[in-house]
């Protein structure tokens, strides 16, 4: 036989040439290596124990020393206060090493976990008289994170109120230990921690951070929660989040619009706490935002809303919950929503599931069913019943929603079809019975009444009589209908399909029955109406408008008149009886449109109307009068007083027309603006210094109150400033009585300060043009009151109520809109 | 009137404490910090009453209580220290007999206060 050798063995089990002496010596350093290693971890090792057994003994040691002091007592015996001072020497001594120091903090530190009351006040007391707290703050300047997150826990824990300046520095630490170490100790030093925190705070508030936060405000004794709904605009997502998980925990539900909106927020942890805080609190003007943002929410978020609405909601809400029982593609949201329904509207929806519909087939022929159950056995469809549908609409979307699919917007869109068709449910009756309501009924004799939703009635086609009536198609609201009560024999049959609004078509003579006229179908008569043209508005028809006068007073000037107070006017209307015919024809014609006007369900016009009324005759200006108009409309809106000596130049100019009576209105309006009384300047008044001051500064309290009882009769404004002060005095009786004092002088001073209305005063350089402006009127005979030739009796007034003329204006105004 | 008092605990300090303040107010205070020993003392002397930790190695509190009421066959008055939280244990505590319980972190005044009242049972 033949064998090809294809390789040679030897080759791959050749030893590398290696001196076996250098074998030997790596053999002997590993050795050493080992050796060395065991070496080291057992001095370590000892070298820790030790120091645990040294600290433990410390411990031991320390312990019945701080026992002495915690337990110490005022009242104790001479010998055990004479060993209390003892102690406090020997641990001065024992202090001076860090090591002990160390060992004493950390004592004290275990100790106060395990107790409270007195006792733990009393290391915390020890702790701070041994200036222990002092090592605490040290680490905190300590670069390595460990040390100073130990420091806070140690000041927190001990409860060094004091180190809250230095703490609350790291609550926005870029190392995340220390932060949330600073979070808890911010909280837990101080009660106004937690708002400082959430005020501040810029980082990520975790979950297990809320939590410990939570915890330490709940064990804080006397702690007074803020308003946490002052962080739902902050703009750290996760404060918010927390303040609404603190809003819920303290039942601070005065923040309703805010949570409400949240409900919008992008983040949906936030969205999620305010629907369950809305939940909580039963804000149930929060339903229109839930049902707005449900289509675009997670199924979390939506089993959450639905939850929210399962509380808050009403039956209104049904026709949304149904939709989104039939929309809805997750099984989840689906059954929240079922159930949502039966807890607002218990037992609305009933199970449907693997329900035997037959159940009365194997019954024995003994036992007698009732009718009714007969029909809900027979009628129950494999789809759920949703009971009492207020819409008809709903069962259409149903059936058409197994064939389309639909989305959000299309939802939407019926939303709002149903919102604005709710009310139309005629019309979508005709819709169901496939608008042919118009059609006869066909009946049989025999069994008539057998007539349900699902199957057609059993009537053999020759026992059928149909009863035909003429219909004309071409006015169809002509149609003469009889309606009649049909009593069926069987009544659960019939209440199963509601064909109420089908009309009964009958062979009996129809007895003629006036319909109603439909006002679409009205003639309408169109006549021309002659207008007479007239140069002036006649407005004699109008009655009179009164102020209520006050005879016995002089009569004030227009100019002081108010003329925001024209509601307040109380006005006495008296009817005028004019003889001309054809004017009190054309009020009755006004009178009888402005009805119209403000009633517009009962059109009823009269269009024989020929006579003749009248309208204000369009005023056409050139365009010099546009332009001055348009500028007193700009100095209208945005001038004032200053501008009076302008329009009086126009007004000197302007001899006639539209123009001029706006110029003397606008006159009239700035000058209503002038002021006529001195405003008092307490402010001037108080800089001057009154020669009592010195008395009042050295005198007791009796003396203070005899020279206050006097200073009012003697003072002028130069005592104000004192009186001021004296409403500050220590002394409560002072105080009052400077406060009584204070008043009186000032209205003595204000009284002193009104220019009498028969005094001369100088008229201010500023304001001397009005004296020409009434020069100008006397001089050109208007009368103020007579604008526009508007024959109007002349009415003067003492109230600061707007003049007659500002009353009609407006009411002349309104005619005008009126028309 | 001296009464005696075990004290079960693993903490030490707090045990030092404790018996501090119970020797001030004239008990006898032994105490011992794991289930051995409490074995060992129970079967040598018996108390007037056992404060004992509920979580301690090698026997627990539950099963002290346990091991007095149901082995020893003693009614000496039994209070169990338990950490916050712990309730549950503390329910088996009292269903097996024990007579009083105190959550963690405590007054040792009131503790004091509960044992006087235990005694004067």
């Amino acid at each position: 036989m033949l064998s090809i050798k294809t390789h040679n063995p030897r080759a791959l089990i050749t030893a590398p040439k290696i001196h076996t002496d250098l074998l030997w010596d790596l053999s002997l350093m590993f050795v050493g290596l080992a050796l060395l290693y065991f070496l080291f971890i057992f001095y370590f090792r000892n070298k820790i124990s030790s120091k645990t057994k040294k600290v433990a003994q410390k411990k031991k040691d320390l312990s019945p020393i701080i026992s002495e002091f915690l337990f110490f007592e005022e009242e104790s015996s001479k010998d055990e206060k004479t060993n209390y001072i003892q102690l406090k020497i020997e641990i001065r001594q024992f202090l001076k090493d860090v090591f002990n120091r160390r060992i004493l903090s950390e004592v004290l530190l275990d100790l106060s976990i395990d107790v409270s009351g007195s006792t733990q006040k009393s290391l915390f007391k020890l702790y701070k008289e041994l200036d222990l707290h002092k090592d605490a703050y040290t680490k905190l300047e300590s670069w390595r994170w460990e040390i100073v997150s130990k420091g806070i826990l140690e000041l927190t824990q001990m409860q060094v109120s004091e180190s809250y300046g230095f703490i609350i520095k790291r609550i926005n630490d870029k190392r995340g230990t220390i932060r949330k170490q600073a979070e808890i100790a911010t909280v837990t030093l101080k009660h106004e921690g937690i708002s400082y925190f959430l005020d501040t705070t810029r980082y990520k508030i975790s979950e297990w951070q809320q939590l410990k936060i939570l915890e330490v405000l709940r064990n804080k004794k006397d702690f007074n929660p803020p308003k946490f709904k002052q962080w739902l605009t902050s703009n750290n997502k996760h404060v918010v989040l927390f303040s609404l998980r603190l809003i819920k925990h303290y039942n601070q539900n005065d923040a309703e619009l805010s949570i409400i909106e949240l409900v919008k927020h992008k983040n949906t942890q936030i969205k999620q706490e305010a629907i369950l805080c809305i939940k909580e609190f039963g804000f149930m003007r929060a339903t229109d935002t839930l049902k707005l943002i449900f289509w675009n929410c997670s199924t979390d978020i939506k089993i959450t809303i639905l939850s929210a609405l399962s509380e808050i909601g009403t039956e209104e809400d049904l026709p949304f919950l149904n939709q989104i029982e039939n929309k809805e593609r997750n099984f989840y949201v689906k059954s929240k929503a079922l159930s949502t329904i039966n807890s607002i509207a218990p037992e609305t929806i009933m199970p449907t599931k693997e329900i035997e519909k037959n159940i009365a087939h194997n019954t024995p022929k003994d036992i007698v069913i009732p009718e009714e159950e007969k029909l809900i056995i027979a009628e129950k469809p494999e789809e759920i019943i949703i009971k009492n549908t207020e819409n008809p609409k709903e069962s259409i979307e149903k059936v058409e929603d197994l064939k389309t699919n639909d989305s959000i917007h299309e939802l939407r869109q019926e939303e709002l079809a149903m919102a604005i068709n709710a009310t139309d449910k005629d019309f979508l009756e005709t819709d169901i019975s496939e608008s042919l309501g118009f059609l006869p009924i066909v009946t049989s004799k025999e069994n008539e009444n057998m007539i349900t939703q699902d199957s057609k009635p059993e009537v053999k086609p020759e026992e059928i009589i149909v009863n035909f009536q003429k219909v004309v198609p071409s006015n169809i609201t002509n149609i003469h209908v009889e309606y009649s009560i049909v009593e069926p024999n069987n009544k659960n049959e019939i209440s199963a399909l509601n064909l109420d609004f089908l009309p009964i078509v009958t062979t009996n003579v129809i007895e003629k029955k006036t319909v109603e006229i439909n006002p679409l179908d009205l003639q309408v008569i169109g006549e021309e109406i002659s207008i007479k043209k007239k140069e002036t508005l006649n407005v004699d028809f109008l009655p009179v408008i009164y102020d209520m006068i006050n005879v016995t007073e002089e009569p004030e000037s227009i100019i002081n008149i108010d003329n925001s107070k024209i509601e307040n006017i109380n006005t006495i209307f008296e009817e005028i009886s004019i003889s001309n015919e054809t004017i009190t024809e054309a009020e009755n014609t006004i009178l009888d449109i402005n009805k119209l006007l403000s009633n517009e369900d009962e059109i009823t016009i009269n269009t024989n109307v020929e006579e003749e009324f009248f309208i204000p005759k369009a005023v056409f200006c050139d365009k010099r009068e546009l332009e001055m108009l348009s500028l007193l409309e700009d100095l209208n809106e945005l001038g004032d007083v200053r501008e009076i000596p302008l329009l009086e130049e126009y007004l000197l100019k302007e001899k006639e027309g539209i123009v001029r009576d706006r110029i003397i209105e606008l006159l009239e309006k700035f000058y209503k603006e002038l002021p006529t009384k001195k405003e008092i300047k307490m402010d001037d008044v108080t800089t001057e210094t009154s020669i009592l001051e010195e008395l009042f500064t050295n005198a007791d309290t009796e003396s203070k109150l005899i020279l206050l009882n006097e200073i009012v009769a003697v003072s002028d404004k130069k005592e104000v400033k004192l009186l001021m002060n004296l409403v500050e005095d220590d002394d409560e009786r002072v105080r009052e009585k400077a406060k009584k004092c204070l008043k009186q002088l000032k209205d003595q001073i204000e009284s002193e300060n009104i220019i009498p209305d028969d005094s001369f005063e100088p008229i201010p350089l500023e304001y001397a043009f009005l004296e020409d402006y009434k020069a100008e009127l006397q001089k050109n005979n208007i009368n103020p009151s007579k604008i526009s030739n508007l024959d109007i009796e002349e009415v003067s007034t003492v109230t600061k109520e707007p003049s007659f003329l500002e009353q009609f204006y407006s009411f002349s105004s309104k005619l005008f809109d009126k028309f | 009137m001296k009464k005696k008092i075990l004290l079960a605990d693993d903490d030490e300090l707090l045990i030092s404490l404790l018996q501090f303040r119970l020797k001030k107010e004239g008990h006898e205070v032994t105490f011992v910090s794991n289930g051995k020993e409490v074995k060992e003392y129970l079967n040598n002397t018996i108390p007037d009453v056992i404060v004992s930790d509920i979580m301690m190695p090698y026997f627990s509190g539950i099963e002290l209580v346990g091991f007095v009421r149901n082995e020893l066959k003693l009614t000496i008055p039994i209070i169990i220290i338990s950490s916050a939280g712990n309730e549950e244990n503390v329910l088996s505590a009292f269903e097996l007999g024990a007579n009083d319980f105190i959550s963690k972190p405590f007054s040792p005044t009131e503790l004091l206060l509960r044992i006087t009242k235990e005694l004067n049972k």
